[in-house]
């Protein structure tokens, strides 16, 4: 009788521990995913001020329309693989264009001057900034959350419960072609 | 004269002669607070005379011969007759000259120190800060509020005492800036070998600092020093922050892990650490868009000395000196820095 008693209270002991990791998982999954949320949040921002941008600068500088298509499509692009896998690649491509939009800017001082190409490109940094902030809070969550997979004994019950590693989101990481955000 | 007297003329010649008036007035008055105190230290001296010469002549003594006395009688009568009118002139008679010495002591001689110091900062200072820093306003008698100081909540206690002086406040460069020389001290009690006493700790002692920060946010995020008691802030959690130095000097909290990461870009975690060798133990708060940092420092700033000319260059060299340094931290953390939509 002892025995059994003895058993369940260890078999409970065992419960609560397994709903403790349990919980702990879940907890760290979510951050992960606000944290991306976020990420997503500020990259929509982003696409949303590019149009303005391309206008203005199109009505400043007709000769880059090369320049201002190639921007029009990586948003393009990155508006189609927001939320996927190929989300960072995609943005990454983005910024590329925008930094090559920056410099061809830098021709045209009337357009530089102008007080709404100054509030874009600020609220451009501002965004940028965040992004890189967001990106970053991503990727601690995405540590913690790798941690409790990858270490003993928590990956016992997350092996038991399906929790998979997630990847870090790396927007330069250009020669990764299948980069996962999560 | 008053500080609104001494507004700088338009032209410089006429703002140099100005300049040199006042500080020919204040020699004057800095030769007449140093001549007071000496006056007043004689006076201490000779009431403590009189207190304590005339009890040789009128007490008489008969030595024991271990080389302590014992008093036999008070005016050629002994002791056990005049006893209590003995007890009372032996305690009363110096303590009365003493206190009187310290009361005048003070009362006059630390009086026209103070005076004087307070004259040399409203005008000699805020002439220096309107010539040297036209941005800035300096108020030698104000402080930082103790509201200020009280809920920015980077300490695990509260204070006893709070005193706050030298205010400065304006622009600096694209940033609205306030500062002021503070001290906070806390009596707790504390159990040692002798039972419980009463202990008053001076923790801070510095620059209370505040910036307009140069970037929009909405929550709230701490700084503080690594191994200190963390005050209590529900709305808050731990952030890890990717510079190990940063972690190793500072434990943050913050409201939002997202929006930290934004205030604290890895390029603000590395100047952070530079003004944390300027200033160990910083504290810091991001709130209501504005930077409010507690930055410990033993030096008493902005503080003349009585026997120096008025005029001395060095001095006054000290002074913008000390105000550079201050200012130096809005450089130190970029804050002039306006390429995001706050500007």
């Amino acid at each position: 009788m002892e025995g059994i008693s003895g058993l369940i209270i260890i078999s409970v002991a065992a419960l609560f521990a397994i709903a403790m990791v349990f919980n702990r998982l879940i907890a760290a999954r979510n951050a992960c995913a606000n944290a991306r949320g976020s990420i997503d949040s500020n990259l929509k921002k982003r696409h949303d001020l590019i149009p303005n941008l391309v206008k203005l600068v199109r009505a400043y500088a007709a000769h880059e329309r090369e320049t201002l298509e190639s921007v029009t499509a990586a948003r393009t692009a990155a508006i189609r693989e927001l939320g996927s896998t190929t989300s960072p690649l995609a943005e990454a491509n983005l910024t590329d264009v925008l930094i090559v939009l920056e410099a061809r800017v830098e021709a045209y001082p009337e357009l530089k001057a102008s007080g709404e190409f100054s509030r874009l490109a600020r609220t451009l940094t501002e965004l940028e900034e965040q992004i890189s902030a967001a990106r970053r809070a991503f990727n601690a969550h995405v540590m913690i959350y790798n941690n409790l997979v990858q270490q003993f004994p928590t990956l016992l019950v997350a092996r038991l419960t399906g929790f998979a590693n997630k990847d870090y989101f790396s927007t330069r990481d250009r020669s990764a072609p299948d980069v996962g955000a999560y | 004269m008053t500080a609104q007297s001494l507004s700088p003329p338009s032209e410089p010649h006429s703002d140099n002669q100005s300049l040199g008036a006042t500080f020919r007035e204040l020699e004057v008055s800095r030769r007449q607070a140093v001549a007071t105190l000496f006056k007043s230290i004689v006076v201490l001296a000779i009431c403590i005379s009189i207190g304590t010469t005339p009890l040789p002549y009128v007490f008489e003594f008969t030595s024991t011969g271990s080389g302590s006395g014992e008093i036999t009688a008070f005016l050629g009568r002994p002791m056990s007759e005049v006893g209590d009118i003995a007890s009372v002139f032996l305690i009363g008679w110096p303590l009365v000259w003493i206190v009187a010495g310290f009361w005048w002591f003070r009362s006059r001689g630390l009086n026209a120190r103070s005076r004087y110091l307070q004259t040399f900062k409203t005008r000699a200072l805020n002439a220096m800060c309107r010539r040297h820093f036209p941005t800035l306003r300096y108020e030698p008698g104000k402080g930082m509020d103790w509201r200020i100081f009280d809920s920015c909540n980077l300490f695990a206690h509260g204070y006893s005492d709070y005193y706050s002086e030298d205010r400065f406040s304006g622009r600096w460069g694209s940033t609205d800036v306030a500062f002021a020389e503070a001290v906070a001290r806390r009596r707790y009690r504390k159990l040692t070998l002798k039972g419980f006493e009463t202990v008053t700790e001076t923790y801070f002692q510095g620059l209370i600092f505040i910036a307009d920060f140069h970037k929009h946010f909405n929550g709230t995020t701490r700084l503080i020093p690594k191994g200190e008691d963390i005050p209590d802030a529900r709305s808050e959690q731990p952030a890890e922050l990717e510079n190990p130095f940063f972690e190793s000097f500072f434990e943050t909290s913050t409201t939002d892990q997202v929006e930290v990461r934004y205030l604290l870009s890895t390029s603000m975690l590395e100047r952070f650490i530079s003004l944390h060798d300027h200033f160990p133990k910083l504290r810091a708060r991001f709130h209501n868009e504005s930077l409010l940092l507690l930055l410990p420092s033993r030096l008493d700033r902005f503080e003349p000395s009585l026997f120096r000319h008025a005029a001395n260059r060095v001095q006054f060299d000290q002074f913008v000196e000390d105000l550079d340094n201050c200012l130096n931290v809005v450089d130190e953390l970029n804050l002039n820095l306006r390429i995001w939509s706050k500007v």
